[in-house]
């Protein structure tokens, strides 16, 4: 059977993000949402990684939650702010621009100032 | 080398999941949500009242209701998952990632598909689909870490 790259890609993050934040066991994972981006194609598919990129951003703005681990939560500056999933550390503290957000993440997000009101 | 081997023999060896005491928080909420069109089932039932009593729960049986009954999966018995992990770590060209200070083993099967996760002591974490290439630092192969 030949492997459809689009279809694996969002296997992966789809099976990252739905078995393994539980354990918080998500290696590479903005690695593999990068990746995931670059290759989708369909409303389908963008409809399916909106579900799973919000229980990601439902999990890391879980402040209850202490065992977010701390990789995850390092930005990397080099990476644009667009690109929420590497500015994790930003979104969970309330100080990413809410506006860079997609609609469905914006929704569930609260900026600092917000959170302190 | 000879600490990642023998955790490596112990998550091989000793099917051990650990037990998770779920906190109060929006992710015990979500998970909560996501049984509550299953409860009619016992053993859902169990572990919902687990949750709200804040009793540990078994690592094992967490990770197989939710395949089961949330994501519907086919799965049969828990020990499905039991025989999933195994498969990669018996896997001779499975790759071991490094790992840092503290972190927990990510092994890599390209025939099975498969990403398995455990502790530095060995507990299984979890296992889950993969079924492209891992992009970590590659430390080694199972089989320089098991003779």
């Amino acid at each position: 059977m030949v492997s459809n790259p689009t279809i694996d890609y969002l296997k992966a993050y789809t099976a990252m993000v739905v078995h393994g934040l539980d354990y918080w066991a998500v290696p590479g994972l903005r690695e593999l949402r990068t990746k995931a981006e670059q290759v989708l194609i369909d409303y389908e598919q963008r409809q399916s990684i909106a579900k799973l990129d919000e229980y990601l951003v439902d999990a890391i703005l879980d402040l209850d939650d202490d065992e977010v681990p701390d990789d995850l939560l390092q930005d990397d500056s080099s990476r644009p702010l667009t690109q929420w999933w590497w500015h994790l550390g930003k979104l969970r503290a309330g100080t990413y621009p809410a506006h860079l957000l997609p609609p469905h993440l914006r929704a569930i997000y609260q900026p600092a100032e917000r959170r302190a009101a | 080398m000879i600490q990642a081997a023998e955790a490596l023999v112990k998550a091989l060896t000793i099917p051990d999941w650990g037990m998770r005491k779920i906190q109060a928080g929006k992710m015990t909420q979500r998970t909560l949500n996501q049984f509550n069109s299953y409860q009619h089932i016992p053993e859902v039932k169990q572990l919902i009242d687990d949750i709200i009593n804040k009793r540990p729960i078994d690592g094992l049986t967490l990770h197989y209701l939710k395949r089961r009954y949330v994501e519907n999966e086919k799965i049969r018995k828990p020990d499905d998952l039991n025989i999933w992990f195994s498969n990669v770590l018996q896997d001779k060209k499975a790759i071991v990632f490094k790992k840092k200070t503290g972190g927990r083993y990510i092994v890599h099967s390209k025939k099975f598909s498969l990403l398995a996760v455990f502790e530095e002591n060995g507990q299984r974490v979890s296992v889950y689909d993969y079924p492209i290439d891992y992009k970590g630092d590659q430390w080694c192969l199972i089989q320089q870490l098991i003779i």
